[in-house]
């Protein structure tokens, strides 16, 4: 495409590709996020492109990103219908031409079905997509992220002509303030807050940068906006380059990526060579371009000061900020960092206009940014729910609503799990027990129930799940990945994992409780930076909803979630056996012995205690003794 | 002027300087271990925690007095409860790293730290960092490095090896809060990290200097003024020198033009 000389001149451009774009166009969606491809969505695609090719047809096939039900992996959507075929084979792609693209007949068996097996024919009705509100992810699904052309015809780039046409850079950052929009990183820092100071700090150049470290386990949003909509975060760069007046961008992106480095690398060179990066943007006195530098690995790195370190080629780790980053930051110059998914929200904000995204969300940020969340924010719906995936949804939704409506509620449910606790906010969070189901959730509404909004992991928990192990999972994480500068933050996790790990095999003492108070009060105080400020939250908050529990594993032995080794015993009930010798089949040592038909046994001496047989037993047989009881 | 109360009595401060700095120069005195005059504040420790009101400062908040710059109109305190009673698990986590440092024992006697409530190690080294900044900052050997992660963070020479690097000036053993990095001299040697370094000796009279080649030729590429005969001479041979151009010049045998040669 040939260079554009003016935002008006993109205005134009942006009609063409709108104007060429057919909505009725049937248009076939094969995901292209890791999710899906990790599933088998390349070789989905290939015979779709094959068939197609043989077929002579002229059907339009789209490998999008990321759709967020990863799980169900790969997706297939039909448009203009919508319809969701779900773990589309290739050997299903010719009954797709024929029944559904042919003779607009819809295949069942592809079908989404929900536990009550219900099956939903649109992506839309799906109840893990039903609720959501896509902002961020609009356009993931329907453009191909490799193609600028596709961004351009959904209106993408609209919103930079627009600012640059009519929008001073002091009014954005005003529109941005007002718009209440909170850093997704994790601090909830609002977003035009930190502009303004940018802005107004001396010296040049000044720097901005997205941080796209995504070093939670098990969040994946900022992939999948990277992988789905890489020009949505670029464009929302650009408007903030201008805002704030820096001349140089950076991406300092998480080296497991390779997918989201690549179509990102491929957008910003077609946003090159249109002219929406470098020098004179549009023909305007604005210039700016964006390099990516690939992450050093360490959890630590996301954090600014630590990511900044490690830009400039040093190790990464955290800093003393003798003056806010805004002021002095990467090499010494004002700098100004955003999460992935901040960034992201730029274009329709600046599109839509500050209205709009303020009717979304909670609170009331007209005259204080820190007055609400507003907008939506992206989360990673895993563990023990049926529908696990990426769920865009309003600021102020319940937890009840993720898990139940989108998530379809506990795992396993016809076999007695029930739930028991979500764990939000990444390794330093905390985890929320039931009776808080239905508050509003918001930055400040999870810091305030002991957890916090982070990168927006959410973590679903049964009752087969032992909470101190939660708490000794999480520790035993950030222990390996805190910095090692710091006293608390080093000393305190080392403590507190040599603590939880004797209380998990049953070892603890009554002062161990007081003890481990008191490392998570000075962890949360005097740490040097929030790693280890929010360090201590696993252990907290599991102390403050479930300390019966970690009283149990002390006084008694017991392990309410029947999930610590040393403290639980498998057995076989009498009542329940029906002989079927299942589990014997399936018992990886051979522990289990038993004729046909009579009751089973297992072997303590043998038993690893997998709990492969709990797994497999249809008859609610194999009962997990704890405690006394053991 | 900045003008800052700690503990109650208004102070005058320099634009600039840190709580710490304040404090140390009215006689006030605050627990450091990873802060040394002649370095750039870290932050590492924590040990140097007081509580600040005003100047924008949260209510009740802690930091570190070492990392805080002085505003107008700040209020410190230096030994309220909350400050003794996290600075007091601070030294109890140091503690039970380093269980035997008589440093860490006269400091936990000091503040009223009675028992050692966590599991105990067996490292002599408490990761103030001196060590590494020192060598890195003032010394610009660069010998030593911090390694690992998490609680395997270790400062050493890379890969634990004997440092390339290292001149054996012995500024990281001086620096060092606890006094554990082991330094042996002999009369014809200084070995530290585990490699043995030779002394230079006296120009004049041959006795052993604290000075080793390689720590020589470091010094004279940091500064174009120095030359050997400026470091190889010993104090007492130097001072012997000086007083015999002072006896000359008082005896009117030489000139001060001369001296200035
Ligand atoms: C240990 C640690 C890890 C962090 N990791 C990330 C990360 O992976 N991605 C991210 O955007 N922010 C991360 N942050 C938050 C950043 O420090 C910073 O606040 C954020 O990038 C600012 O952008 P925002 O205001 O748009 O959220 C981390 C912070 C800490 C303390
Ligand atoms: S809090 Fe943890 S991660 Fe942060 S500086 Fe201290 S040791 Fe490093
Ligand atoms: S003795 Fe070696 S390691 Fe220590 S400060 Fe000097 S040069 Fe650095
Ligand atoms: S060796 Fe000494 S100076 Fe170096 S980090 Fe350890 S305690 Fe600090
Ligand atoms: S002296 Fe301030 S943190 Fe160590």
């Amino acid at each position: 495409m040939e260079r554009i000389s003016s935002p008006n001149a993109l205005l134009d451009v942006i009609k063409k590709h709108q104007d060429a774009r057919d909505p009725d166009k049937v248009r076939i969606s094969v995901c292209q996020g890791t999710g899906c491809i990790a599933s088998g969505a390349n070789s989905v695609m290939a015979s779709f492109e094959s068939t197609l090719l043989e077929k002579n047809s002229s059907v339009e096939l789209l490998g999008t990103g990321c759709h967020g039900f990863c799980e169900r992996g790969p997706l297939v959507v039909i448009q203009p219908e919508g319809t969701l075929y779900q773990r589309v084979k290739p050997e299903n792609v010719n009954e797709i031409l024929d029944k559904t693209i042919g003779n607009g007949e819809v295949i069942t068996k592809l079908l989404y079905r929900d536990e009550a097996k219900n099956t939903y024919e649109k992506e839309q009705d799906v109840p893990f997509y039903k609720h959501q509100e896509r902002i961020v992810f609009a356009m993931n699904g329907h453009i191909d992220p490799s193609r600028i052309e596709d961004y351009l015809a959904m209106g993408g780039y609209g919103a930079l002509a627009k600012v640059l046409l009519n929008i001073e850079p002091e009014q954005v950052i005003h529109m941005v303030t007002k718009s209440g929009l909170r850093g997704r990183g994790g601090g909830g820092f609002p977003a035009g807050v930190k502009w303004k100071s940018c802005r107004d700090a001396e010296g040049s150049p000044k720097y901005i940068i997205c941080n796209a470290d995504e070093g939670d386990p098990g969040a994946f949003m900022d992939r999948s906006i990277m992988e789905g909509n890489p020009h949505s975060v670029i464009e929302g760069m650009i408007i903030g380059a201008y805002a704030i007046g820096a001349t140089k961008g950076y991406v300092y992106i998480r080296n497991e990526y390779p997918l989201a480095l690549l179509r990102l690398e491929n957008a910003l060179e077609q946003a090159r060579e249109l002219g929406l990066l470098g020098d004179n943007i549009l023909g305007t006195d604005c210039s700016f371009d964006i390099t990516i530098n690939r992450g050093g690995g360490a959890f630590v790195c996301g954090e600014s000061t630590a990511l900044m370190m490690s830009i400039e080629g040093k190790v990464g780790r955290p800093r003393v900020k003798w003056q806010h980053t805004a002021k002095k930051g990467l090499w010494g110059n004002p700098t100004n960092i955003n999460n992935v998914e901040t960034w992201a929200n730029i274009p329709p904000i600046m599109d839509r206009g500050v209205d709009w995204f303020t009717s979304i969300g909670t609170g009331d940020v007209s005259n204080n940014p820190w007055g609400g969340s507003k907008g939506t924010k992206i989360f990673s719906l895993v563990g023990k729910v049926n529908n696990t995936g990426l769920v865009e949804v309003p600021m102020g939704i319940s937890i009840r609503s993720i898990v139940f409506d989108m998530g379809g509620g506990i795992k396993n449910s016809q076999k007695g799990r029930t739930f028991k606790a979500v764990q939000t906010g990444g390794p330093s969070g905390g985890c929320i027990p039931e009776q808080y189901l239905d508050n509003p959730i918001d930055f400040d509404e999870l810091t305030r129930l002991g957890s916090m909004m982070g990168s927006g992991g959410m973590i679903v928990m049964d009752d087969r799940t032992c909470m101190v192990e939660v708490a000794r999972y999480f520790v035993d994480f950030l222990k390996e990945e805190s910095c090692g500068k710091c006293t608390p933050c080093r000393e305190g996790l080392r403590a507190m994992s040599e603590i939880l790990g004797r209380i998990v095999k049953g070892q603890g003492r009554h002062e161990d409780l007081v003890v481990l108070e008191d490392l998570a009060s000075t962890m949360s105080v005097a740490s040097f930076c929030n790693l280890g400020l929010t360090a201590a939250n696993p252990v907290l908050s599991t102390l403050k909803y479930f300390r019966q529990e970690y009283l149990d594993h002390i006084d008694k032995g017991e392990c309410a979630g029947r999930q610590c080794q040393d403290l639980i015993k498998y057995t076989i009930s009498e009542e329940n056996c029906t002989g079927c010798t299942l589990c014997a089949r399936k018992c990886p040592t051979k522990a289990i012995s038993g004729e046909k038909k009579s009751l089973h046994v297992i072997d303590q001496e043998l038993c690893v205690r997998c709990g492969v047989c709990d797994d497999v037993c249809n008859f609610n047989a194999v009962t997990i003794l704890s405690g006394p009881e053991r | 002027m900045i003008h800052v109360r700690i503990n109650g009595k208004l102070l005058e401060a320099k634009k600039g300087e840190t709580v710490l700095q304040l404090a140390q120069r009215n006689g006030y005195h605050i627990p450091n271990l990873c802060y040394h005059p002649s370095l750039k504040a870290d932050g590492a420790c924590r040990m140097c925690l007081v509580e600040v009101k005003g100047a924008n400062a949260k209510p009740n908040s802690l930091t570190t007095a070492c990392t805080l710059t002085v505003k107008e109109g700040m209020e410190v305190l230096l030994d309220t409860p909350e400050v003794s009673k996290h600075r007091n698990t601070i030294l109890e986590m140091l503690m039970a790293l380093v269980p035997d440092s008589p440093v860490l024992t006269k400091m936990a006697e000091e503040y009223g730290l009675k028992e050692i409530r966590l599991a105990q190690g067996d490292e002599v080294c408490i990761k103030c960092g001196l060590c590494v900044r020192i060598c890195d900052e003032v010394v610009g050997a660069k010998a030593l490095a911090m390694e690992g992660r998490g609680t395997e963070t270790t400062f050493n020479p890379p890969f634990n090896e004997p440092p390339e690097r290292c001149v054996a000036c012995t500024s990281c053993a001086f620096i060092c809060p606890v006094q554990c990095i082991p330094v042996k001299k002999t009369n014809d040697s200084i070995t530290i990290w585990g490699r043995e370094f030779d002394r230079l000796k006296c120009t004049r009279c041959g006795r052993a200097l604290d000075l080793t080649e390689e720590h020589m030729a470091l010094m004279m590429t940091r500064s174009s003024h120095l030359k050997p005969e400026d470091l190889n001479v010993c104090d007492v041979c130097s001072r012997k020198e000086v007083l015999g151009t002072m006896k000359s010049l008082v005896d009117g045998q030489i000139t001060l033009e001369r001296v200035g040669k």
